[in-house]
């Protein structure tokens, strides 16, 4: 009986699954056959399982009744004769998504500057090694340099495809093993405005083809996507 | 000089400028900030700029909801969570901007209307298999996994999937319903959406 009980509470099955009034009496039969401690120990956690699923069905009808009594056959005959337009339109009947600003403010970059004031200094050797990396141009001009080559051959290679081309056969095109190189270096043309990008939010499909000219106006979009799919 | 009258509503405003950074900026995982924080900041007339904030924000589409802890009482506005959403439903082109794909919404919309009509909760199985009338398995495993990770589900490792945090804070249960009751043969939700729907095709972002 504990164990019955236990499942309805932990799995969240359907409290009238079980008949109340029989478990009662049948857990009343055992208290007066059985008068030891133990069998006492356990008709008591007995019952207080009971007292739970009571509680449960209680909520059960309550929940029902505020739901219209509309059951879970009815919603299954209805998904299966409605498209995905329809379902979303009547989730959008419900549906109030939370706003939440998840960029940084003002006020989190000064108190993170604050914090960084306060942090001790941890001695001058690494404060050393730093200079020495900044006093080296010619680390950064040539990789500079090679970082421009290779979205110049990149740009080449888009501007040779005549017309639109899927995002993920262009960044595959070289294989798996370039294919987060190529995605990035792109995403450097796409933010320059040498590359257009056209999205398809409902068919999630992205086309990209090289800029005639380099466009002018300013970025308003963001496009994050996970090369790692 | 300022009158009283000016004073006080220059100080309203600004206890109203307090909230919406609260609830909207909160640095924690979840959006939103309990009501115990508000009175930290506000004070205790907290409830009154809120009511404020929230004929405010009503003009601009949006509202204030709050949503009590479910180990307190109904009345307990400092456990409570309070939320900035939308006040008006979304229409099927407006989808486009929320990083969901149609397919994705369709299995949140049929999944919570199943489990809200089973009282919150099902076994995943018995979910799995309902969506698979509309999409491959593959297809279903993943969109329940993204939105068990957005808080619109929870799932149990006894295998039982229910409605999520998120679920609880932004979608009408009575609302979800009474939409599928209307989703009739005749198809007139679809016929009211599809006035305002979206147009095929692509969208520039370069």
């Amino acid at each position: 009986m504990i164990s019955i009980l236990g499942e309805i509470e932990s799995r969240r099955l359907d409290p009238f699954s079980v008949d109340v009034s029989s478990l009662l009496a049948r857990l009343r039969e055992i208290i007066e056959r059985e008068r030891d401690v133990e069998t006492i120990t356990l008709d008591a956690e007995t019952l207080y399982r009971v007292s739970i699923v009571l509680g449960l069905q209680q909520r059960w009808i309550r929940e029902r009744a505020s739901s219209l009594f509309i059951d879970a056959g009815m919603i299954y005959s209805k998904i299966l004769g409605s498209d995905a337009r329809m379902l979303v339109a009547a989730l959008l009947q419900a549906w109030r998504p939370i706003i939440r600003l998840e960029q940084i403010s003002m006020d989190l970059l000064l108190r993170g500057y604050q914090h960084f004031l306060s942090r001790p200094t941890r001695g001058v050797a690494m404060a050393e090694e730093l200079k020495l990396a900044v006093e080296r141009p010619g680390v950064y001009t040539a990789i500079e340099s090679q970082i421009s080559e290779e979205l110049r051959g990149l740009l080449a290679e888009l501007a040779s495809i005549d017309g639109w081309i899927d995002y993920w056969d262009f960044v595959r095109s070289r294989g798996e093993g370039e294919k987060a190189a190529r995605a990035y270096l792109l995403s450097y043309l796409i933010s320059r405005g040498e590359v257009e990008v056209r999205i398809n939010t409902l068919s999630r499909e992205i086309k990209i083809r090289a800029a005639k000219a380099p466009s002018e106006e300013p970025r308003t979009t963001s496009l994050a996507i996970t090369v790692g799919r | 000089m300022k009158s009283v009258g000016a004073e006080e509503l220059s100080k309203l405003e600004k206890k109203m400028a307090q909230a919406v950074a609260l609830i909207l900026a909160s640095g924690h995982r979840l959006p939103g900030v309990r009501g115990w924080e508000l009175r930290r900041r506000l004070g205790k007339n907290f409830p009154k700029i809120i009511n404020s904030l929230d004929s405010r924000l009503k003009q601009i589409g949006l509202r204030v909801k709050l949503v009590p802890d479910p180990d307190a009482g109904p009345d307990d506005l400092d456990r409570a969570r309070f939320y900035i959403v939308l006040s008006d439903p979304l229409t099927l082109s407006d989808i486009q901007t929320l990083g969901y794909s149609l397919d994705e919404l369709a299995i949140l919309s049929a999944t919570l209307a199943y489990l809200l009509a089973k009282n919150g909760s099902a076994s995943e199985k018995e979910v799995v298999e309902m969506l698979e009338t509309k999409y491959p398995r593959w297809r279903v495993e993943a969109a329940l996994e993204r939105l068990a990770r957005r808080g619109y589900l929870a799932r149990t490792e006894e295998g039982v999937v229910s409605v999520g945090w998120r679920t609880l804070v932004e979608v009408d249960r009575q609302e979800l319903l009474k939409a599928f009751a209307s989703l009739s043969s005749n198809g007139e939700l679809r016929q009211a959406q599809e006035k305002t729907g979206p147009e095929e095709g692509g969208e520039q972002a370069s």
